[in-house]
């Protein structure tokens, strides 16, 4: 099995096998492209300790049937289920999370953007508007009047 | 558009004093407002250090890069990643450039000034900011997948935190029919008549009745596109 060679934004070089980093869209096309490659592949938007943590992911899945292409028939019925191993890799602070999240769009891993925003979406399900601002740090930016608006509505919908 | 306009066609039948929809009295496309990240960077108060502020119009109109080093906080985060780069930018200290950055901390320390003022980085290796990394910051097209792995109440209580939240909510049909597939799996994909996903939810899930305020008895007529009692 040939390997590969990856160069995260802080230079440090990581060894991984080709069929692993493969899994990365990204990386697949671009060793399509050029073929054989003997110094490391700059992964410039990615530090080594997310790209760590994402070939740790892509290590683990590696045997993973690819995707189907159209598969939304399957994805109607999935929701919000995360694969137990999936679960406990997610579970990392919320910098560290929001950075796979980044990475996997970057890398272009589907099924790890996919659990990533699943993971998201499960720390926002049954929250009030408030406890999502204070979990993720949003700003509230409404106007007093937007506010209001909101409360009218709120009235509407719930009483 | 098209969608406003067949709300229209489909009250002009019925009584104008009927109470509107939800959907069309929030319309948030009549809201302008400065772009969001750069309001929230402007003050850098989402950090869990610093009490949340809420923000006036006067803030978002102008953010003032005097104000923003200001009340820059010193997190831990902030400390991260000036540790890996940092250009001094000093008004107090004669040459910073030549300071390195243990003197700039100590003597920034020793004239009780927020060392955070100093430095006028305000990206990571990645090229964005650092207030960026939080949720509100991530890309929309990811933010939109995260929603659409939403149930529709949870993306109404979404629609209620914030402007950006709002907004990439509003009229995004599709979001709303994702989270429908998964509340009501099984539902027809194609909506009958000229229901907004958005609509549909609010008629489904709603309880007043839309003539009078009675809770009881309400249920939605599609065919009328109202909700109300049985008198």
């Amino acid at each position: 099995m040939s390997e590969i060679k990856l160069l995260s934004s802080d230079q440090a070089t990581i060894t991984v096998q080709k069929e692993v980093a493969e899994r990365s869209i990204l990386i697949k096309n671009m060793l399509e492209d050029v073929g054989e490659v003997t110094e490391a592949i700059p992964i410039p938007n990615v530090n080594e300790s997310v790209l760590k943590k994402v070939i740790e992911w892509c290590e683990h899945h590696k045997g993973d049937p690819p995707a189907q292409a159209d598969d939304d028939s399957d994805s109607r019925k999935k929701s919000t289920d995360i694969d137990e191993w999936d679960q406990k890799f997610m579970q990392v602070d919320q910098e560290m999370l929001f950075e796979i999240i980044l990475a996997a769009n970057y890398l272009d891993i589907k099924p790890l953007l996919d659990v990533g925003c699943k993971t998201v979406a499960n720390m926002i399900k049954g929250k009030s508007p408030d406890e999502i601002r204070k979990t993720f740090n949003i700003q509230n930016d409404f106007t007093p009047e937007e506010e209001e608006q909101i409360r009218r509505e709120n009235e509407w919908a719930e009483e | 558009m098209a969608s406003s306009r067949a709300t229209a066609s489909r009250r002009s039948s019925k009584d104008f004093t009927t109470p509107l929809r939800r959907s069309n009295r929030l319309n948030p496309r009549l809201v302008t407002y400065a772009d969001p990240p750069e309001v929230i960077s402007g003050n850098g108060s989402n950090s869990p250090l610093i009490p949340t502020k809420r923000w006036s119009k006067t803030d978002v109109k102008e953010p003032s890069p005097k104000l923003r080093h200001q009340s820059r906080p010193s997190n831990d985060l902030t400390q991260k990643f000036s540790q890996k780069r940092c250009r001094t930018k000093g008004e107090k200290t004669p040459d910073p450039e030549e300071l390195d950055e243990e003197l700039l901390r100590r003597t920034c320390e020793s004239l009780n000034i927020d060392y955070s003022l100093f430095d006028d980085w305000t990206e990571d290796p990645r090229g964005m900011r650092i207030e960026d990394m939080k949720i509100p910051f991530l890309p929309s097209e990811i933010m939109l997948q995260i929603f659409s792995e939403c149930r529709p109440e949870v993306l109404v209580e979404c629609k209620k935190t914030c402007r950006r939240f709002r907004d990439l909510l509003s009229g995004n049909s599709s979001i709303w029919r994702k989270a429908r597939d998964k509340s009501y799996p099984g539902l027809p994909l194609k909506l009958p008549l000229d229901f907004d996903e958005e609509e549909l939810f609010d008629m489904t899930t709603g309880k007043k009745c839309d003539y009078c305020d009675t809770k009881k008895k309400v249920r939605p007529y599609y065919v009328w596109s109202v909700r109300c009692c049985q008198e």
